[in-house]
């Protein structure tokens, strides 16, 4: 912690000291001004230290140390007498010299060793807190130098007595971490951590949560989820505090459940949690809920509306600020929700006193949930808005009923006659934006520009001090100023005549197209005025656009008038039957791909900003995402497996547990080394529990089964029926994650049913050995309640991957056998080779099926 | 949320105490802060903004900003709960959290920072555990101070071996009205803010069970709701608890049960949105005469049973800025003219149930007014609300009722719950006609 750069702008403040210190007898003046000299004095003081008897005096002149310290005054120089001064019984002292050191030690390499020692004692005192605090002090020192005193004490705090001394133990660890990752992962921390998770103390499980999420997050994206992990964490769910929670619900929010059923168990015992009163928690919990049924698109609507009461409380309870960041989430919900917090609306009215961030969010939010039934209501409200002194929440309302107007098409009258009304009103901001809005309701509904048009005439000279109104104006009388609008070239006249007393390039630009546009409907009239606008135009030498534009005008319309009239009007003019000229504004077209992103992102910066996080958020703090994790459950719904609850329970990543506790079954390829099996001995027996059931993959009620001993003595009499010309690799082995990874990315290449006569008699471990002698491995195989389940791979000599799927239904005898085929970058076969080689595969197990005479 | 350092700082972005936790940026971004502080306009601040990779979330409390500052994009509503949960330990220490307190107790800000955050992680919040071993008092130190037990049992918010010589427990029942009335009169939005605050001064570790009149609780415990049960049933729409709720019970059975931490807390908070007619009602004719002056009737009406009464009820009617000579009559309470606010105040100490007050206010205008500025400003002054405060004890909006509270202890002490309503105005304000 240090203070390197002091900070010169407090240094002059706080000429006098302040009230309410004289509650002590002897009033230290803490906050007097100070010049170098007492500084120096304070020096002497502190000198004096180890020979004054009085403990409170000792205090004040420590606690002097530190107040200079907080005013942002350079007390570094101070550094050799208050290592001197660690040397005290008084807990007090002890702390602020802690405080003290853990500021300046950045400043002070060399004499911060001085104070190892004793640090490194109080590190083994017997008060914990002593402890705890010492052991916080010297990982928080952040000098490479102290690396090699700081493992020690740290591994011994991991298995301390005291659950303070352990949580701080393991913040510990990732303050190692960041000052020299390499040590912390060699020093097998990680492996400590993953058994300190059943801890019996919530804040240590907490902290291990933080502490692996971040010094895994650069390598795999933070920690390992299974299972059995979030299965213990969520039955210990009402130990933990808001903050623990918020750790745990991150890691659910990772988690794919294996099957609907789970899905719901998961949901059910996260629903409490909605009634916490913590922002963050709660946020965090929809968060879970959306990711949770990611799978189950049906589900997210009954999301939605059981989040809807809690997040409107915290809304209403809450300070401004977290109202702000709900109704930003709020926003983000309404978009892909709609409907479901529309009767909710009243909620949303804007207080009188609100700061204006939270007004401006609920104005939007408005808009974008107004339905045919409440658009009255909201409109009005509005409207009651848009004469707000603020002038950016008149604006706001303004276009926020324009928004409603695009949205809903039956509104569009109601609302442009609002609009209309809003003309007369006589206040700087609200005529602009009114016209502005006018203009994009224009766009979308042509149709309408009779009823606005007229009574956009005498708006045109009040707003000259708005360009942007203005150019607004004159683009929509070029636009819409032919038949309905006889006025139109009038309008523009008396602008045309006093051309040199406009000063925006923007009108000047509309002022031209304006113009141009309504030559071609009505020359006649706009013959002389167009010439005159040309010509001052071309003379224009206060803007090289508007001079080029004019130029370009004048020049087509010397060479070809039709042709400068496809040009300037474009294709739509010509079309009469055309009503509608804009569907969608580009603008909004991307917007909702972005959104599917942000929620990606829920409960992050991303949502209130509008913008996904690698916009703001500089590359080195990024947290690489997840690799999806793959999951029966999950495939099952990629592969269109439905109506079958049962294709559950096989947990690939298994051997990803990396759970502790000698109970864990690790069935999966188990030549990958199973972090379970490399505990520490020192720290893995002092605190961790008895070994729970949860943990124990036994009770998933899923028997792996991993034919590893037989992969090298494949069945000579089996070799026989080698008949097939498909050649596969004896010799190929494939890691499980690989497979996951390759199973979700790659196409399904065929999915094949057939019914077996009778059931696999001894399970399943025939049928593997004779796949085997064929060239296909198991990676994993299991019984469920009323299906078998094995996953297989193989591959071609020509470096093709086979990922087959096979299951089997105990009652209907049906077999079902998905292909995936992956294939080397270099080859370039075309689709039917692919089918081909998918049909051999296919037909090689069949042979395999019919050998064992379950065909 | 991993916050890279936190700042508490004064209005202008001084830096008035602050913390490192991660070394990862420099303390001078604080200065960016106060930067934006200047350079943005009011309206264009947001809580949450991010410059340069750096993202700044802060909190306005009293005369201060607290800040956080972070690298990650990280749980962001966390990040500003964080900091309210702050504000709230210091008040629990301090008794107000405000420029001078700090000043005051700096180290000991120092360390409520250093255990309440650890490495840019938010740990304990729970001020009444951090209390226990916490402290700066000299008499308290010759017992060294051991983190307590609590940190480690799962009754995180509670220590074993709390003795009070008198078993008492305090209920408030308090509701908040928030109302908006439109100038024809319409409720445009009601809804209660409803909390039960407790204050326990209960020995041991009681049991407690608190009895609401629920519906849905009585439909749960299969009991219909009948003339038995006192008064009627009512429907909670949205509960938010005190960790210490077993919320799992409360979901099985509408049960709230509970082990209480010791002292002061909101055991649960509650919404209702029902339509609440306003229980004092005002009608407010303004007449402006050309120019030279302008003049205020104002009516308000009490709409609540005649045997409660509404205490301490301010009337504040905006008038416009550049009024001058005031004059007022009225049938009860004083009324005072705040040129700093722009408002009227008419105050009433008790404000009986059924009546109806009159007020008049009159006010000279400058006669020479520039003629655009003056209709102006008495526009905008219209657009202003009239805004209520009262309090009504004995009384809640929503009919809530504690229907009992059960104490269970192992000593077996006998204990007093008291309870107390009160319903008190939070914003409520109706819309003044044109």
């Amino acid at each position: 912690m240090t203070m390197s750069a002091p900070l010169p702008q407090s240094r002059q403040s706080h000429p006098s000291p302040l009230p309410g210190q004289h509650q002590q007898q002897n009033p230290p003046a803490y906050f007097v001004d100070t010049k170098k000299g007492e500084v120096s004095e304070l020096k002497q003081l502190l000198k004096t230290l180890a020979v004054e008897k009085d403990p409170k005096r000792k205090r004040d002149v420590i606690k002097k140390v530190i107040a200079y310290m907080t005013l942002g005054i350079d007390v570094s120089r101070l550094f050799t007498e208050m290592v001197l001064a660690i040397e005290t019984p008084d807990l007090v002292v002890k702390k602020m010299v802690y405080l003290y050191l853990c500021n300046y030690a950045h400043a002070k390499p060399d004499l911060a060793l001085m104070c190892v020692n004793t640090l490194q004692r109080d590190c083994s005192a017997d008060d914990p807190m002593v402890r705890g605090l010492a052991l916080r002090a010297l990982c928080s020192l952040r000098l490479p130098s102290m690396l090699e005193y700081i493992s020690a004490p740290l591994r011994r705090a991991l298995t301390d007595q005291s659950p303070y001394v352990r949580k701080t133990g393991v913040m510990g660890i990732l303050k190692l971490f960041h000052l020299a990752p390499d040590v912390a992962r060699s020093a097998n921390f990680v492996d400590l951590l993953y058994n300190m998770i059943q801890d019996p103390d919530p804040h240590v499980v907490t902290n291990c949560l933080i502490v692996l999420g971040e010094m895994l997050a650069a390598e795999e994206g933070g920690m390992a989820v299974n299972q059995p992990l979030i299965l213990h964490l969520l039955g210990r769910l009402g130990e933990f505090n808001e903050w623990g929670l918020t750790q745990i619900l991150a890691l659910v929010a990772k988690y794919h459940p294996a099957d609907e059923e789970e899905l719901f168990t998961i949901m059910n015992l996260l629903d409490p949690v909605l009634r916490t009163s913590n922002s963050g928690v709660v946020l965090s919990t929809i968060k879970c809920f959306l990711h949770l049924t990611t799978a189950v698109p049906d589900l997210q609507p009954q999301v939605y509306l059981r989040v809807k009461a809690p997040l409107l409380t915290l809304m209403a309870g809450g300070n401004p600020e977290v109202e702000y960041c709900i109704l930003k989430h709020l926003e983000a919900m309404v978009h892909r929700a709609p409907g479901v917090f529309d009767d909710e609306y009243r909620q949303l009215y804007v207080r009188y006193n609100e700061p204006t961030f939270v007004k401006y969010e609920k104005i939007d939010i408005l808009a974008i949930i107004a339905n045919e039934e409440t658009v009255g209501d909201i409109v009005a409200e509005l409207a009651e808005y848009s004469t707000d002194v603020d002038q950016e929440v008149s604006r706001r309302s303004i276009r926020a009923i324009g928004n409603i107007a695009f949205r809903l098409p039956s509104a569009a009258g109601m609302v442009l006659e609002r609009l209309v009304g809003f003309l007369d009103v006589d206040m700087n901001s609200m005529r602009p934006e009114t016209i502005l809005v006018m203009r994009d309701i224009l766009r979308r509904y042509p149709e309408r520009k009779a009823e606005a048009l007229p009574r956009l005439q005498p708006c045109m000279r009040r707003v000259d001090n708005h360009p942007e109104a203005q150019a607004a104006l004159i683009w929509m009388t070029g636009e819409y100023g032919g038949k309905n609008f006889p006025e139109g070239p009038y309008l523009l006249e008396p602008l045309i005549d006093s051309y040199a007393t406009i000063s925006s390039a923007l009108v000047k630009l509309s002022l031209l197209t304006a113009a141009m546009k309504l030559f071609f409907k009505r020359p006649p009239e706009m013959q002389s005025m167009l010439g005159r606008l040309l010509a001052a135009a071309t003379n224009d030498l206060t803007s090289q656009d508007v001079h080029d534009r004019a130029l370009l005008y004048y020049r087509l319309l010397v060479a070809d008038v039709e042709a400068a009239k496809r040009v300037v009007l474009g294709e739509h003019e010509m079309d009469v039957n055309r009503t509608t000229i804009v569907g969608t504004f580009a603008e909004e077209r991307d917007m909702t791909s972005l959104r599917d992103k942000l929620f990606g992102e829920f409960n992050t910066l991303a949502v209130i900003y509008g913008k996904p996080s690698s916009q703001f958020v500089s590359p080195s703090y990024r947290i690489k995402p997840a690799e999806t994790s793959l999951t029966p459950f999950m495939m099952g719904v990629q592969i269109g497996d439905s109506g079958n609850n049962g294709n559950n329970l096989l947990d690939l990543h298994a051997d990803d547990s990396l759970l502790p506790g000698g109970g864990v079954e690790c069935g999966v390829e188990s030549e990958s080394p199973s972090r379970a099996g490399s505990t520490n001995p020192e720290g893995s027996t002092a605190y961790t529990g008895p070994s729970s059931d949860l943990l124990d993959m036994s009770d998933m009620g899923v028997s792996l089964a991993v034919p590893t001993d037989r992969i090298t003595t494949p069945s000579a009499s089996q070799q026989d029926f080698c008949t097939s010309t498909l050649a596969l690799i004896d010799s190929f082995r494939m890691e499980p994650e690989t497979f996951q990874h390759l199973w979700a990315e790659l196409p399904e290449s065929i999915s094949y049913n057939v019914d077996l006569t009778v059931l696999p008699t001894d399970g399943l471990s025939t049928l593997e050995t004779s796949l085997l002698s064929r060239g296909i491995k198991c990676l994993a195989s299991g019984e469920v309640t009323d299906v078998f389940k094995l996953f297989l791979y193989g591959q071609h000599e020509l470096g093709r991957l086979y990922l087959i799927q096979i299951v089997i239904h105990k009652l209907s005898k049906r077999l079902n056998l998905t292909l995936k085929i992956g294939r080397p970058e270099m080859e370039s076969e075309g689709d039917d080779g692919k089918d081909r080689s998918a049909n051999a595969v296919v037909e090689l197990i069949t042979q395999v099926l019919s050998s064992l005479h379950l065909l | 949320m991993v916050a890279s350092a936190l700042f508490i700082m004064d209005l202008k972005g001084k830096i008035i105490i602050s913390r490192n936790y991660r070394g990862d940026i420099p303390m001078t971004v604080s200065e960016r802060f106060a930067t934006y502080l200047q350079e943005k306009e009011e309206s264009e601040q947001r809580p949450i903004f991010t410059e340069e990779g750096c993202t700044f979330a802060y909190l306005k409390y009293n005369n201060l900003f607290l800040l956080s500052v972070t690298k990650r994009n990280s749980n962001v509503a966390l990040m500003l709960v964080y900091l309210s949960r702050l504000v709230d330990v210091f008040k629990e220490y301090f008794g107000e959290l405000e420029e001078e307190s700090i000043r005051d107790n700096f180290v000991i800000i120092y360390e409520l920072m250093d255990e309440t955050m650890d490495f840019g992680y938010p740990q304990t919040t729970e001020a009444k555990i951090l209390r226990e071993y916490i402290t700066q008092e000299g008499n308290r130190l010759e017992a060294a101070p051991r983190p307590p037990v609590a940190l480690t049992n799962t009754v995180s918010w509670r220590s074993e071996g709390i003795k009070h010589r008198k078993n008492e427990i305090f209920l408030d029942v308090i509701e908040k009205l928030n109302l908006l009335v439109s100038a024809n009169g319409t409720v445009l939005h009601s809804e209660i803010i409803g909390a039960i605050r407790m204050k326990s001064f209960l020995s041991g570790m009681p049991e407690l069970k608190l009895g609401l009149n629920d519906k849905l609780m009585f439909e749960a415990s299969g009991r219909a709701v009948s003339a038995s049960t006192k008064g009627k049933a009512i429907e909670l729409e949205d509960i938010k608890f005190h960790q210490c709720v077993r919320l799992a019970r409360f979901e099985n059975d509408r049960t709230i049960s509970f082990i209480p931490p010791d002292g002061e807390f909101d055991l649960m908070t509650y919404r209702l949105s029902t339509q609440v007619k306003p229980l004092i009602w005002v009608e407010a004719v303004v007449e402006p005469h050309s120019h030279s002056r302008i003049e205020y009737m104002i009516k308000a009406k009490s709409q609540f049973k005649s045997r409660s009464i509404a205490n301490n009820v301010d009337i504040i009617i905006p008038v416009p800025s550049d009024v001058d000579t005031p004059s007022f009559k009225a049938s009860i309470g004083t009324v005072t003219y705040l040129p700093d606010k722009d408002a009227i105040v008419w105050g009433i100490k008790q404000f009986h149930g059924q009546r109806e007050y009159l007020m008049r206010a009159h006010f000279g205008l400058p006669s020479i007014a520039a003629e655009g500025s003056s209709a102006n400003a008495t526009e905008k002054c219209w657009k202003k609300p009239v805004q209520i405060k009262f309090e009504i004890p004995y009384f809640t909006v929503s009919g809530i009722q504690v229907r009992y509270l059960k104490i269970i202890e192992k000593s077996g002490f006998a204990a007093l719950p008291w309870v107390r309503y009160i319903t008190c105005a939070g914003d409520v304000y109706l819309r003044m006609g044109t």
